[in-house]
This record gives C-alpha cells, structure tokens and sequence, in this order.
C-alpha cells in the first residue's frame, strides 16, 4: 500500500499502531545498546573493551557524531514521527471507539517516553530538546526555547494517553507489552521528577501505587527472570524474545562469552558500584558477578571468570541480565552471533524505582519519605531507616537500579553531583585504576551534543548545545 | 527575335582565353570571366575529371573554345536561353561499351555483397557469394568499389576481368554510425559520436560489454567496482552530472536494452552518443546512449567461426599484515599509550603463544583462478535470407576462494527480403549469468579487512579437519571477527539470471526513400537469489543458527516502436532524411523472498526451504511489484548540400507514470549542423590536411534514474515487525516511513558540444576533439534530512544545477614499413565537474559511504566538483608534549587539548581555537578529471601484436584501510604491516600516528586528509599476441583461418596509491575499504573459421 490508499480501515490503525514498537524492540540501536553509551559515563560501569568512539563518549570528549549517538538519536525521531501519523490520522477513521482509544492512547505514550529521553539528554533551560511539529509534519522541527517546555509537553501527552489508556491486567495476553495506563502514571512521576515539580510527582507516583495493580517481586533477584517479564513489578520493558529485541544482555555478557556465546564485554561494573552496597545487601550478588562467585551458565555450573580467565577490565560483571544464559542448549538466547537478544525482557522503568520516586520527592518537598524508600531495603534485606534523606536516597536508587535504564548519570546531572564525582578515577576489583578522572563541565556536559551532521544538513536549524 | 539574333552572336563572340594543363573545370571558370555575360551550366563531378591540355585562344568564337574542350571527351555542349550547358553526350556508342567482370577480394579471400558502381552513369551491381561481379559500362568509365569498413577503390572500366583488392579502412570515414533510429554516414555526423571497432578488444575474456569499452573511447570512462567476478564495472559518459546513479542508455540493435549480458563475441560495433544526438532518446538519455550492433549474417558462404580461451588469473597486489610477535607488540605498545593495562592475551609472559605465527591471512584467501571462454558462430545466407546464430560459455573462477561467474548466451540474428518492399528478421538472444561474489566492500565484516584483523597465531583449519578460531582462551581479546576463509568457503550464493529478449521487426519500402518500420522488443528476466548462511561454531563471533535466503525478481519490459524514415537525395545535391516515431514502453518488475532459517542438517544436498521453518526474526516474507509506463513521440531531420553543410535536427516528447500527472510530459530537442571544409574549393588540395569538418551540436535529455523504483507522488507504507504478547511473537504493522512530493518534475541534461574531425596525410592520420558543456538541471535526488523530521526516506526533490566542462581528443595513425603495418589509436578526455547550486538554502550534504558509520569523508557541497572529499588538513604529527602546549588559539587556550606526542596535529582553518566541523576544506575528488586509453596494434606477414594502455588521473582515494588497518582503538585487531612505521619517541620521520587502544585526539576518528590519496593510475591493461597459420597449409586441411594468440590482462600498474588497487570503482564514491582487487590474467586462444 502507499499513503494514497491507507489509514482507511481498522485495520490500517492496527497496523500502524503496531508499527510504534518496531524500532523499540528490534533495533539494537534503540533499547539494544542505544542511550546505554550515556548511561555508560557514570562511575557505576565503564567501556569494557577498546573502543574508542565509546571511550569517548565516557570520557565527554564525543563529537556527537559517533554512529552509537547518532543512531539512537535518529530512531527516537523516527518512532516520534510514527506516532504523531497515527496521532493525526487515526481520529478519522471509522471504527471502534475503544480500540481507536487503545491506538491513540499508545500513540501518545511512545511519544511521551521518546520525547522524555530526548529532553532529558539533549534539553537544558538554556536550550530545549527538538521537536517535531505534530500538525505538520514537513515543518522543521526546532529546538523548544527550554527543557521545561518539553517537559509540560510529554506531561500533556502522558496525560492523554493515561486517559486513553486500559490497565494492564485488561490488556488480552497476545498484547502484553503494548502501553498501559498505569505505565503513563509512572512516565508522568518521572517527567515531573525531571522537571523538579515534586508534588506532582509524588502525585503521579501515588497513582500508580495506589492503582493496586503493582507490587514488587519478594525476591529482588526474581525481578530479572524470563518469567517474572510481566511479574506484578512491570511497569514498562523493552518487550523481548530471543528472535531479535533488546540485546543488552549479550551486551553485557564476558567478551566472547567464554568462546561459548557471542558477548560482547561492554559496561562491566565498577568497584566504586560494589563498594556502595552495605553488608548483607541480597542485591549485590544479583547484580554483580564477582571472582569466586558461582553461576549457571549454558547448563553447566561455573565460578566466576571460567577459567580464570576474563577479558573484563574491572574484574566483574553485571548479573542482572545473566538467566537467558543459564539454560543447557541456550533455549532462551538468540542464535545469531550479531544480535544477542534473549527471552528476557529489559525493564525500562519498573515499580521500585516508582517508589523511589515518590520517596525522592517526598522528601525533596521536605516531608518524609521513609515508607516508600524502605519496602525497597527490606525487600533487599536490609534494616528500615528513618528519616532518609537525599543521601540515603541516592545511594538506595544506586544501589536498586544499577546497571538498568533508569541511568546514574542523569541522576548525577540532576542531582550536581557528576561533576565531583567523576573527577575520581574508577578502579577494577584488584584495585587497580581502570579509568582515569574525567574532566566534567557542568555547564557544558549536562546535556550531550546535538549531532553536528544534523545541524549541517538543517543549515543551522538545529543550534548545538552551549560549549560543544 | 532579338533573343535569337543574341543567341547567334552569343556563340559567336570572340574569346580571348588561356589554359594550362589542367582540369576542366579550372579551365571553365577561366572562360567565364573571359565571357563574363554567359551563364554555363555543369556538374562539378564531369568536369572535375577531364584533363585538359594547354592551349590559347586569342579572339576565337567561343563555340571553337568549347569544341576545343570537349574534344576527346565524353562531354558536349550545347546552348539553350542564353546558357551553356556541358553535359555527358547523349549518344551513346554501342562499340564503346564493355563488359566488366571479375572478383573482389580481401587479405583473407572473396568478398560478397560489396558495391560496384559507376561514377558517371548509374550502373551499379554488387559482388556475389564468390566474390564475383559483373558489369557493363562505357569504356574508361570510372568505377568504385565500395564496402563498409574498407577503403572504397576506384578503377578504370578499361580491361577484364578486373581483380580488386580491398584494404581495411582504420580511419573509419567511410563507415556507418548507428545513431538511434537509424545509421548515418560517419561523415554526415554533426553530433558527438564515439565508435569502439571491437575486433581491437575481441582476444580480451571480459565478464561484460562495459568492459570492453574502457579506454576506447574518449570521454567514456570507464571503472572496474574491484575484481568481483559478480560486478560489473560503472560506466559514465563525459563525467557524472547528476546525484543518481546516472549511466547510460544500453540500445541493442536499435531497441533499448535491459537484458542479460550480451556476449562480446556477438558485437559487432559499439556506438555512444555523448551530445545532442542522445536527445533521440530524450527521456533516459542525460547519461548518453551506448548503441550496440551484434553481428548478421552475410550472404555468402556458410561461415562457421569458433573462438576458445582460458588462462589463469592472480591477484596484482595483497595487503599484509602484521606477523604475530609484532601484532603483539603493536597492541601492548598501544596500550601502554592509551595508560591502560596490558591485555593477558598479548603477553608474552602469560600466552607465550601470541608471538607463534601460524597463518598469513591475507595471502591464505587468494589462489590461482581460471577463466575458460568459448565461442562458436555460424553465418550466412543467400540473398534473400541471412541469419547469425552463436552460442558462447564463460566460468571465472575468480582469485578469491569460492567466488565464480559464469555464463551462457545464445543468439539468433535473421533478416529475411520477402520482395522488393518487404523485409522481416529478428534479433533473439537468451542468456543466463550466475556467480558467486564475496563482501570486500563492508567496514565490519569484509573479507579482506577481516583477513587483516585476523590474529596470525590462529590457525585456518584445527587438526580435525573442522575450521579453526581465534584462540578460545582470549577468544575476547580479539575483537568481533570471523574467520575469513571459512568464509570464503562457505559461501554458498547464487544469483542466477535468465535473459531472454526477442526483438522481431518488419520494414515496408512504401515509395522510393520512404520507410516504415515496427519492432516489438519483448525481454522477459528471471532472477533466482539463494543465500544460505551455515553456522558458525569456531570461536570468534558465533552463529548458532543457519539460514536460508531465497528471492525470485521477475521483470518484463515490452518496448513497441513505430517509425516511419525518409532518404532521398534531390537534384544530386540536396540530400534530405527525416524520421518520425511514436514509441511505448512498459515496465513490470515483481519480487517475493522467503527467509528459512534452523535447518537441522547443513548438507548442500537439503539446502531447500522445504527443510527449513520460516524464520522467526523480521519479516520473513516479502515481495511487491512495481509498473511503469513510458510514452513517446521522436522526430529527427536532417538535411545536406553537396554533402559539405549538415544540418541535423531532433524532438522528442515524453510522457511518464512515474511523476504526478501535472509534470507528466516533457520535450526535448536538439539541434546540430557541420561543415566538410575540405570540400570547399578554397580549401588546399593535396596538403597535409585532406579532410576537414566542423561540427556543432546544442540538446537536452531528461533523466528518470534517480527515481528507482519507488513511487515518489505517494509514499510507500513499510511493513515493519516487533515482538509483543507473553510469550512475545512477532507482530507485523505498517507505517508512514517517508514523505511524498507530488511537485516533481523531470530531470534535464542541457549539451552543447562543439568539434572537429581532421584526416591527414591522406588519411593516416584522423584526429577528432570536441569541447562540451552539459548541464544537469532539476536533477532528482533525495537529500538526506535531519534526522529529527523522523523519516528513514526522505522526499525526492528536484536539485538545482551541475555543469560539466569538457575536452576530448582522439588520435589514429596508421601507417606501414615494408611488411609491418601498425595503428595507433590514443584518446582521452578532460572533464570539470561542479555543483552549481543544490537547492535553495542547502550548501553541503554528506554523501556514502561511511566508514564503519565514524567517517563521512563525501560530501556534495556547493562549488565543488560533485562527491568530493571534505575533512581536516593536517600538519604533520606532534613531535613533543611543547608543540602541544604551544599549539594556541587567540583565547590562549589549547586548540588540541587531548593531543599528545605522536598525534596529529589538526589545522584550525578559521583559527577559532577549536578544531570543529567548519574547519574541514576540500581535499580532492574521487571521480578522475582525465581519464585516457592508448591502443598499439602491430601486424607483420602471419604476426599481429595489441598493447592497451589505460589511465586516470586528477583524481583522489580515500584509503579507508587505514582507519581499520592502523587504528589500535577499535577492537585490538591485527593491523596492516604498515603499522610498524607508527610513530614513536624513537620513530619520529613518519606519518603515521602512534599506536593508541583509545583515540582521544581523533587520530582516526577525525576525517583528514591523512587518509587521502593520489588516486592516478596507469595500467597496463591488455597485450596480444596473435599468429595466424598459413593458409595454403589450412586449405590442404579443409580450415578457412586460423589462428592462434596469447593474452595477458592487467599487466603492471603504474601508480603512488599505497591500497590494494587504484580502481576503486566509482560504486564507493571513492572510499576504498579493501575492494576485491583486480587480477592478473594470462590467457591462451585459438580462432578457427571453417
């Protein structure tokens, strides 16, 4: 079909509607690797094997050209274009007004989540983040004059689709995956927590809590099993099969995998990362493999590294994502050395960190927020604290999320704190330097690069971020 | 009365006139001044002939003058209304006539069909099967001899028999040019028309017809994509004018062509149209039009010819790279740069095993390939009938591992004169091209970089006989690569091609030099794609799954064309053609692909999709079909006097379903005329110049090729694939993945062309040059755009302008001493390409390829030539930590900040202080500004001897080899020997940077004229050596000819490019990334004619 001949039917809504998730989950530069390379600057992981662009990237010396900026930057584009035809078109097309709400009300939502991480990379108050205009889709889509525009924009966006939108336990199994309504609430908690307005984030995070339809897993561990995908703490995840989505955990995976599996040895994790867990914390085994830990791996047992032997720069490796390996024969791993996806879904935003959200505005707006903060502690098996403040806040998010999408390094910008803390050196497990202070600008490196191939194929359209 | 009384006198009055030995009609104009009142009336032709002897005539009757003239001649004269007329005598005398008879023959024996006229009466017969003709005219008539491709004779009708011999003609005056819809004469060309006599190229085995006209003709160039025995080279004509894929227009046989392969055994001529001439095909015509002629039959004797080569073939160059102790070195050195710790995999006090080399990976993909070449044509007819009907075979087994071609053709040519107004015949051709190409264009997984990457100390085979990996122990100290032999080995692709094309025609003589013409060319293709990818286990990068890739492309082409041509030549003088068409073409092309992967066994004997399941990942199943109509109305004129003023003029109109119904129609004219000086009366006789012509062309084609495919007045919906649902599955959906733009219009090619075509000493020389100007306006393209309007394919669009200049040369010179005849034919052509204006607003768009998608060296920017490279100058590398520190923009602060010693130093053009994107300028362009060919052939008693020469110059390669080859910062891979002259403190007189595992300075992360290289090249493409055997021998057994040569391609390369191979194609747009290089190939042959 072309344009001449579609979005007539149901159909044709359906089937757009089902085009938003192709980028998302098929792509290994969207939730594959994609933004991970910022996420990636933080002092939690490091570039666990030469590669320079990436290195980089890390050390905030990227000209924003590097194809694994580029490409993400692109696709989220092309994902917030798809939504917007759907958004523009759909309204007109005769059929049922409770599907036609379902379509729209995901169309909304990929947008939202897009548009979010866009802003929150690229957005600044000196400088908003593109974007496209939905009524006109040949205008050029030029920066906002401020984050805070972008922010009020997803809001209203988030907002429409919330109302649009099923709970996820109405959604039929086959369409698991696709946008819910108490996902809009949790992207609303975080828009606001990003935009500092945190009475409605706690707001929003409460709509989700209080929604009842959440609850996190007893076994912290048990969040990052094939089954537990739309356990009762999913929130929002890069939908997965082992046929080709997210391949962050062959990503993450020892180089090589042992000459087993093809990993790729990136993002390993930081000493400064397993020196922030307290004594007894049951996430540090769940999060990090160190030396001398045993782990199932293509059905055999093994200590880790096998061998002895480890291309890992710091020593360790996330563990997170390491249950699709485990199973004899790689049932559950993508036989394709190119794209290492498995059956686990990633989660992108689950119902801890909503917690934390509320806990973090909570008491950023000077109340308490120690409920909240501490059913992730115990959950952890640590001891409840009281009246936490945002240092105990900051290290529980640490300590909760590490090596997930919810990114350290926009928590460190956010928070000012990524300029003193990147002026340390990073160390591997025998203590060793493995990566060298780096020289953060706050006024410069709070936001990335905007590509300069785009500003020059837009004639200066697009204005680059202060100082790059 | 008084006209009569004035008539009398008018014979009468007295003459005072004095000639010398000389022609008569030198002597009539003398008498015309000396009775400047009387009018004569003569053809040139009559009188220019007789001789006249000296004489004076002092106050004689002019009727004794004239009778003194034409004594002895077979001229007489008369006076009729004041007029003198001298013409032929009426009277012809029966004991002057005889009857002429006797043969024709070439070097190699009788020729048929060749012309026998008489120059002064209009007797004319042609020689028969034998050779033999038989005419009767007046004795001492002038009689001419004449046949294509041989230097016509004229001979006295004074005895018989008559033995003619025929000598070959080089100059190539006499020959006829195909020029679409029709032939002129060569000397009636006012266009721009290159020919390729392809009895120079026939001993070469070439893949494609594209091949054959490299460095032939000038301004066609003409470039190998590399040694894949799968591609066939680019070809443009006077330069690339557009941002599409613009090449020529392919006629075969007067019909336009887009089958298979043609054999070039079956050509006969090759004809490009590169001006105004090209507009006869005005719609696809902006990149020229390559006319091919394939060879008819003759009447005659039954002629069978068989034509067999093969030889080997190797490689010109391999790339090395670095021994295994030295790889180790190079990436501890690079780590200890980068202030990281060294990698166990690489010390030698931990894996003694890393300094071990057990394999050179570059050298270990090649091997000697052969090429087997057959030919076998028979031919013949009466004269009524004629027909060629050849088979052919070629298989090239290429130079690396498992890579082949190979290809039938079968043709059928007949032409049938049914009566005296009737005439049918077809050309019908099959054929069917297969082969096995290898990936040596991508950055990531290309064959040869690979094999630069590949750890020496891994072995090709482990000692089961199974492939060997990179060491499993430090499998991840290697970086992503697979074994590039295995590779190559297990390859298993095949693309095969079935061509079939059927061309019938009818031509109706309706009145005498009017005629009607209708073919209907009908080429059905059939395209069967088969991948199958097996597993990879060795280790490295592991592939558990196996796939298999089928896709079937069928497309149908029906062209109809009608046309209706005039040729009469009025009053010996005004020689008048015109042509009028109407034309339709229909496009169809559909596709579907099946994508199979988890086939149990991997035995090529169940390689089928029935023992495969339908994949899971993407989208499985494809297909689509596209159809476009073409309509067209042509007309051509053309009109000579005396045959020395040419004019020539063309229109044709087109209409397309490929543009929105508004912009649907264009027209395209063209215009041309010429001047033979050497035919005017001023002009030196029996100089060093004996033919002289001017020609000048003005015309404009269109151009759809930019288009493709795609329907660019709505947008095509994708179908795109994801993965919802628990357990997810894929989900198939649909979107809006561009932007439509119904305002386009056709893209215009304007030409002005200006030439001269020069015969000297008597035609040993031939010298023709042409100066053009093309400009392409409304060129259609898509420009990428920003990548926040979220579009994967951007609108097309209608660009603004790009002009290319000019000059093109061509020299022959034949000549002989005693036995040894020789010819040299030198061309060459001179082109400037610049981009006038892009679009309104838009000065640069970045171009392809990227270099593993880090570098964006081609950019199209306004006021250069079209595809150059932009990037950083460079000064040198850093020798100390001061040159860094010292190295300061106006604010004070360090332009390099990440520089250390070993670095590049970066020029900050604007001198801002910072090194940024507006400091990259021009650093050449990949498309060659002079390109050249030079053929010599040497022919002494049975000995015939051929050396081409081929060439570029002006132009520049980006050697993105190195950016892989010598960068220690991308996945710790072997690196090209070259690496060695890194810099380092005690390395210092060097180019190249230090060996680094992180780039923070962008050594190689930056585009820079580090990786730009003089892309000139001079190549010794082609030597033959023939030896015919005597025929006295061959006739006592029974054989026409014989003959027997050696052949050798590509010879030596004569060039400063450090990559594999200077002919990077123009594919890439100049960026080399380890191209299938070109081969080295040495062959054998035989020609016998029974």
């Amino acid at each position: 079909p072309t344009t001449a001949n579609f979005w007539k039917t149901a159909d044709d809504a359906q089937a757009a509607a089902n085009g938003l998730y192709e980028k998302q989950s098929n792509s290994e530069d969207l939730y594959g690797r994609g933004f991970f390379w910022f996420i990636n600057a933080s002092d939690d992981m490091v570039v666990g094997r030469t590669s320079a662009d990436r290195e980089n990237i890390k050390n905030f010396i990227c000209t924003g050209n590097e194809s694994s900026i580029y490409a993400p930057w692109q696709l989220h584009f092309i994902v917030m274009k798809r939504a917007n035809d759907v958004i523009n078109n759909v309204p007109n097309i005769n059929m049922d007004a409770a599907t036609k709400n379902f379509i729209l009300g995901q169309a909304y939502f990929i947008h939202a989540v897009m548009h979010l991480e866009i802003a929150d990379l690229y957005g600044s108050n000196k400088q908003g983040a593109p974007l496209q205009n939905r009524a006109n889709p040949l205008a050029f889509p030029a920066q906002l004059p401020s984050v805070k525009d972008n922010y009020a924009y997803i809001e209203a966006d988030l907002k429409k689709a919330a109302s649009l939108l099923p709970y996820f336990d109405k959604l039929a199994a086959a369409d698991k995956g696709r946008a819910h309504k108490t996902a809009a609430y949790a992207y609303l908690a975080k828009t606001y927590l990003h935009a500092k307005d945190y009475a409605n984030a706690e707001k929003y995070a409460d709509s989700v809590i209080l929604s009842g339809k959440h609850a996190l897993l007893s076994n912290y561990a048990d969040v990052f099993k094939i089954a537990n995908n739309y356990g009762s703490e999913y929130i929002w995840s890069v939908a997965s099969n082992l046929n080709g989505q997210s391949i962050l955990p062959g990503a993450m995976l020892e180089n090589k995998g042992w000459g087993l599996y093809n990993g790729f040895g990136y993002y390993q994790p930081t000493k400064e990362l397993v020196d922030e867990f307290e004594a007894g914390d049951k996430r540090l085994p769940a999060t990090i493999l160190q030396k001398g830990n045993s782990f199932q791996y293509f059905g055999q047992t093994y200590t880790y590294p096998i061998g002895g032997k480890s291309n890992s720069l710091t020593g360790y490796q996330f563990n997170k994502y390491m249950e699709p390996f485990s199973y004899a024969g790689g049932i559950h791993v993508s036989p394709n050395g190119d794209e290492p996806s498995t059956d686990l879904n990633v989660p992108l935003l689950r119902y801890a960190e909503i917690l934390l959200i509320k806990a973090e505005a909570q008491i950023m707006q000077g109340k308490n927020g120690d409920a909240a903060l501490n059913q992730v502690r115990v959950r952890a098996g640590l001891p409840p604290i009281t009246n936490a403040t945002m240092a105990n806040l900051k290290h529980e998010r640490r300590v909760e999320l590490a090596g997930e999408w919810s990114d350290r390094n926009f928590d460190l910008v956010r928070w000012g704190d990524a300029q003193a803390i990147y002026a340390k050196p990073l160390h591997g497990s025998d203590g060793s330097v493995v990566w060298k202070a780096r020289n953060f600008d706050p006024a410069r490196d709070n936001v990335w690069p905007i590509p300069p191939k785009d500003i020059q194929i837009s004639q200066g359209q697009l204005k680059q971020n202060a100082g790059w | 009365r008084a006209f009569a009384e004035r008539s009398v006198s008018l014979m009468d009055q007295p003459v005072t006139v004095k000639f010398a030995d000389e022609t008569m009609d030198a002597s009539l104009e003398k008498l015309k001044k000396a009775v400047n009142t009387v009018a004569f009336n003569y053809k040139m032709d009559d009188v220019a002939v007789v001789k006249v002897k000296a004489n004076s005539f002092v106050n004689k009757p002019l009727k004794d003058v004239l009778s003194a003239l034409t004594a002895n001649t077979q001229l007489e004269y008369r006076e009729k209304y004041g007029t003198i007329i001298i013409s032929h005598k009426k009277v012809v005398r029966a004991q002057d006539k005889i009857t002429v008879t006797g043969s024709v023959t070439d070097k190699d024996g009788p020729l048929a069909g060749v012309a026998v006229r008489s120059k002064s009466s209009t007797a004319a017969t042609a020689t028969d099967i034998n050779g033999n003709f038989k005419i009767t005219v007046e004795k001492g008539e002038v009689l001419m001899f004449s046949f294509i491709g041989y230097k016509s004779r004229e001979v006295s009708a004074d005895q018989s028999p008559l033995n003619i011999t025929l000598e070959a003609d080089v100059t190539g005056l006499n020959a006829v040019v195909v020029v679409g819809y029709g032939t002129q004469k060569s000397t009636d060309v006012t266009g721009s028309v290159g020919s390729l006599k392809v009895s120079n190229v026939k001993d070469r085995s070439v893949g494609s017809v594209t091949e054959m006209l490299q460095g032939q003709i000038a301004g066609v160039t003409v470039l190998n994509e590399g040694g894949d025995p799968t591609s066939g080279p680019s070809i443009r004509l006077r330069g690339q004018s557009s941002f599409n894929t613009e090449g020529p227009l392919i006629v075969v046989d007067g019909t336009v062509y887009n089958g298979g392969p043609i054999d070039p055994a079956d050509i006969e001529s090759i004809d490009v149209l590169k001006d105004s001439y090209a507009a006869i095909y005005g719609a696809k015509a902006a990149g020229g039009v390559i006319l091919i002629t394939t060879k008819r039959g003759k009447q005659g004797k039954t002629n069978l010819d068989i034509t067999a080569k093969g030889g080997v073939q190797n490689a010109l160059k391999i790339l090395q790279a670095l021994n295994a102790a030295d790889y180790a070195d190079a990436i501890n050195t690079a780590y200890d740069n980068a202030g990281k710790k060294r990698l166990p995999a690489f010390d030698a006090t931990i894996n003694p095993d890393s300094r071990i080399t057990r394999t050179n990976w570059t050298d270990a993909l090649f091997r000697t390939g052969y090429i087997q070449d057959y030919n076998l044509n028979i031919s013949g007819g009466s004269e009524k009938s004629t027909f060629y009907i050849s088979g052919g075979y070629r298989k090239n087994d290429a130079i690396l591992l498992n890579t082949n071609a190979i290809r039938y053709n079968f043709r059928v040519n007949s032409d049938h004169q049914i009566n005296n107004w009737l005439k049918i015949g077809e050309s019908m051709s099959y054929s069917y091209n297969n082969g096995q190409g290898a990936n040596t264009t991508s950055a990531y997984t290309g064959a040869i970089l690979s094999a630069i990457f590949y750890p020496p100390n891994a072995s090709i085979y482990n000692a089961d006989g199974s492939f060997g990996g990179v060491p499993a122990d430090y499998a991840g100290s290697y970086g992503d690569v697979i074994n590039p032999v295995a590779y190559l080995k297990r390859l298993d692709n095949s693309d095969g091609v079935s061509s079939f094309n059927v061309n019938p025609y009818v031509e109706i003589n309706l009145i005498k030099g009017l005629k009607f013409r209708s073919n209907l060319g009908i080429t059905k293709n059939s395209e069967t794609i088969k991948n199958f990818s097996t597993r990879i286990l060795e280790p490295g990068k592991k592939f558990f799954d196996n796939f298999l890739f089928q896709e079937q492309n069928n497309s149908r082409t029906i062209l109809a064309e009608q046309t209706l041509s005039f040729d009469r030549t009025f009053s010996d003088k005004h020689h008048v053609s015109a042509l009028a068409g109407y034309t339709y073409q229909d496009d169809m092309n559909e596709f579907f692909s099946v994508n199979t992967d988890n086939y149990q066994s991997e035995d090529p004997a169940v390689r089928y999709i029935i023992n495969g399941t339908l994949n899971p990942t993407g989208l499985p199943l494809q297909g689509a079909k596209a159809e476009q109509g073409l309509i067209s109305y042509i007309g051509r004129v053309g009109y000579d006097f005396e045959g020395k003023y040419f004019i020539n003029g063309i229109f044709r109109r087109d209409a397309t379903s490929s543009i929105a119904a508004q912009h649907r129609v264009e027209n395209y004219p063209g215009v041309s005329g010429g001047w033979i000086v050497s035919k005017e009366d001023f002009f030196p006789k029996d100089g060093l110049v004996s033919f002289a012509k001017l020609r000048a062309s003005y015309g404009q084609s269109g151009n759809l090729a930019g288009l493709n495919t795609y329907f660019p007045t709505s947008v095509s919906v994708s179908k795109t694939s994801g993965y919802l649902g628990n357990p997810a599955t894929g989900v198939t959906g649909a979107a809006v993945d561009g932007l439509a733009n119904l305002d386009l219009i056709w893209e215009k090619a304007t030409q002005t062309n200006v030439g001269v075509d020069l015969g000297l000493m008597n035609g040993k020389l031939n010298i023709t040059a042409d100066a053009f100007v093309k400009t392409n306006t409304h060129f259609i393209f898509h420009p990428p755009v920003a990548a926040v309007y979220g579009v994967s394919n951007p609108p097309y669009v209608n660009g603004g302008k790009i002009q290319n200049k000019g000059i093109e040369l061509s020299v022959k010179y034949q000549g002989n001493v005693g036995e040894l005849h020789y010819n040299f034919i030198a061309n060459g052509s001179y082109i400037k390409n610049k981009i006038d204006d892009i679009l309104s607003g838009q000065q640069t768009i970045l171009a392809d390829p990227s270099v593993r998608d880090n570098l964006v060296p081609v950019w199209l920017k306004q006021g250069y030539a079209m595809y150059s490279f932009f990037g950083y100058k460079t000064a040198g590398l850093f020798q100390s930590q001061d040159e860094v520190n010292n190295y300061k923009g106006p604010t004070g602060a360090l332009v390099q900040p990440n520089a250390k010693p070993g670095d590049i130093k970066f020029v900050d053009t604007n001198q801002d202080g910072k090194i940024t994107e507006a400091d990259k300028t021009y650093m050449g362009t990949p498309f060659p500004k002079v390109s050249y060919g030079f053929t010599a052939n040497f022919n002494y008693g049975p000995f015939d001897l051929s050396v081409f020469l081929q060439g570029v110059a002006g132009n520049k390669l980006f050697n993105a080899v190195k950016y892989t080859g010598l960068n220690a910062s991308i996945q710790n891979y072997n690196l090209l020997a070259d690496a060695k002259n890194a810099w380092s403190p005690t390395h210092t007189n060097t180019n190249i940077p230090r060996l680094s595992a992180s780039d923070a300075n962008g050594n190689f992360g930056n585009v820079s004229d580090f990786y730009v290289e003089n892309g000139s090249y001079m190549r010794i493409k082609n030597v033959t050596l023939g030896y015919t055997l005597p025929k006295t021998l061959m006739n006592q057994i029974g054989v026409r000819s014989a003959r027997i040569f050696a052949n050798a391609q590509n010879l030596a390369t004569f060039t400063k490019y450090t990559g594999l191979d200077p002919e990077v194609g123009i594919n890439q747009n100049g960026v080399d990334l380890g191209l299938y290089p070109q081969a080295r190939i040495i062959l054998i042959g035989v020609n016998v004619g029974l």
